[in-house]
């Protein structure tokens, strides 16, 4: 156990250190040292830009996670449900798959204007898709004998919800939750620099403008921290929990 | 008292590509009194699993009804399927609890879950069951509700022999404390003469009824097999067309 401790810190020991040697030899503004990096990190959280920025992209990731996943959930369930229905909607799912990412932000910024709901629009519709694609896997796979069972056992509507089709579909809402946290970050970013006047991609936008990468890599590794933060101290133990009865 | 009577006319599967219509079940009426313990006997695939849906009220397409003269208290039906089907992300004491109908406290199910053998076991989590622990816990949920009907379909099928014969001698002793009307669905005559007041005897599908039969040998006796194989060899032999189904 102690050594499943370590090895993770050393691999960071050892990527900074790299990262180090790299940046003496080369001796340039475009690879700034780790030691500059978190002294701008520093300076950056102090001054309270850092802080309103990562605020702002932290509001947006949010507001569009919780539609983009309640949003596809519902839809996933409906076409895992709807055999029919799902086998004539899939060549839409298929093509919105695969529409790039910008695309979407562009048409969504052209049609509702450089506004906060164009934002949480561009952002939803890029993940939608994804939600609904996992989701409708897990209501097909939903077991019949248990839910004949719980018909026959007369549970209602709600118990059954509850107890029966709930449980089997939350491993698939939590593989879409860390997927999409993921790709909800990465997409924010853009549209934050294409249309809007505040966020992380709007800062990262400035710092490219100046050049100044050591800018862009202390807010990097602020993102970054924060993404494994969620992913540890939320999803995890959420997955965990779902999982506890198994052997 | 109750008498619950399946009138059955035609169960059939619509036409598929390729094959016409699939008729099931004809013309099939049983009528059970009320405490009574029935055992439906016939070949696999006599559509037995079907008959049973349709009384558990799963499968409504069907020409016929299910009636009883019950009054006052709510006519309410347990089922035991072939495999245990227990919630595998709940505890066996939540599986059982949330059958239950609303109101009914938990006396009955620690009393049940005592005889069964399995109050040590109320926390844990099916996985961790032995398959004859499973159908006992199976077996709690379909007593705990109290049913006026209580469907079994071959539910101790791939059980060791001693742990099935354990597993049936709990059966019996739960349902003589609180007796109601049980259909037994078995292809295994000799299970079914040490379990039921009555054979039922159905045939190849489309499924009707080819015969029945009372059994009158005292319980405590059927704890003997000689008994029991006498019974059989004597049906057999008084009934050619019972010997064809097995």
């Amino acid at each position: 156990m102690r050594f499943a401790f370590l090895l993770p810190v050393l691999s960071s020991l050892l990527f900074l250190a790299l990262w180090q040697v790299l940046a003496s030899l080369l001796d340039s503004s475009a690879l700034p040292t780790p030691g500059t990096v978190f002294q701008v990190l520093y300076q950056e959280i102090v001054s309270g830009q850092l802080p309103f920025h990562l605020g702002a992209t932290l509001a947006r990731l949010a507001v569009s996670f919780v539609l983009a996943m309640s949003l596809g959930s519902l839809i996933g369930i409906f076409f895992g449900q709807h055999e029919k229905l799902d086998r004539f909607f899939d060549n839409w799912l298929v093509i919105f798959l695969n529409i790039p990412a910008l695309v979407t932000i562009i048409l969504c910024y052209v049609w509702f204007g450089l506004s906060e709901v164009a934002a949480i629009a561009a952002v939803v519709a890029n993940k939608l898709p994804n939600v609904v694609v996992t989701v409708r896997e897990g209501a097909r796979a939903l077991d019949r004998d248990l839910l004949e069972m719980a018909q026959a056992y007369r549970f209602g509507r709600w118990k059954t919800l509850r107890h029966v089709i709930w449980p089997q579909l939350f491993p698939y809402l939590i593989g879409a939750a860390r997927t999409g946290i993921a790709l909800i970050w990465k997409i924010i970013l853009v549209v934050e620099l294409l249309g809007r006047s505040n966020g992380m991609g709007y800062q990262l936008h400035l710092f490219f403008q100046m050049f100044n990468v050591a800018g862009i890599l202390a807010y990097t590794i602020a993102f970054v921290t924060v993404i494994q933060l969620i992913e540890a101290l939320l999803l995890k133990p959420l997955d965990r929990h779902a999982k506890r009865w198994r052997r | 008292m109750t008498r619950i009577v399946i009138d059955i006319r035609k169960k059939a599967y619509p036409a598929k590509h390729g094959s016409g219509e699939h008729i099931a079940i004809q013309d099939l009426r049983i009528e059970l009194r009320a405490g009574e313990f029935v055992c439906l006997v016939g070949p696999s695939g006599c559509g037995k699993t079907t008959l049973l849906n349709l009384i558990a009220g799963l499968d409504t397409h069907f020409d016929g009804g299910i009636d009883t003269d019950e009054t006052g208290k709510p006519f309410r039906i347990a089922y035991m399927f072939q495999n245990p089907r227990l919630l595998p992300w709940r505890t066996v004491r939540e599986n059982i609890d949330l059958a239950l109908p609303k109101g009914q406290d938990g006396k009955a199910v620690d009393h049940l879950l005592e005889v069964m053998g399995l109050s040590q076991s109320q926390s844990q989590y099916p996985e961790r069951l032995s398959l004859g622990m499973s159908r006992r816990v199976a077996l709690v949920r379909a007593f705990a509700i109290e049913p006026t009907l209580l469907l079994m379909d071959e539910p101790f099928v791939s059980l060791d022999a001693p742990t099935a014969r354990r597993v049936r001698q709990l059966l019996i002793r739960v349902w003589q404390e609180r007796p109601h009307t049980v259909l037994f669905v078995t292809h295994d005559l000799r299970e079914a003469i040490s379990l039921a007041d009555r054979l039922i005897f159905l045939s190849p599908s489309p499924t009707t009824l080819l015969h029945q039969v009372s059994i009158d040998i005292p319980r405590p006796s059927r704890e003997d097999e000689a008994v029991i194989e006498a019974f059989r060899n004597q049906l057999i032999s008084g009934h050619p067309e019972i010997s064809a189904l097995l």
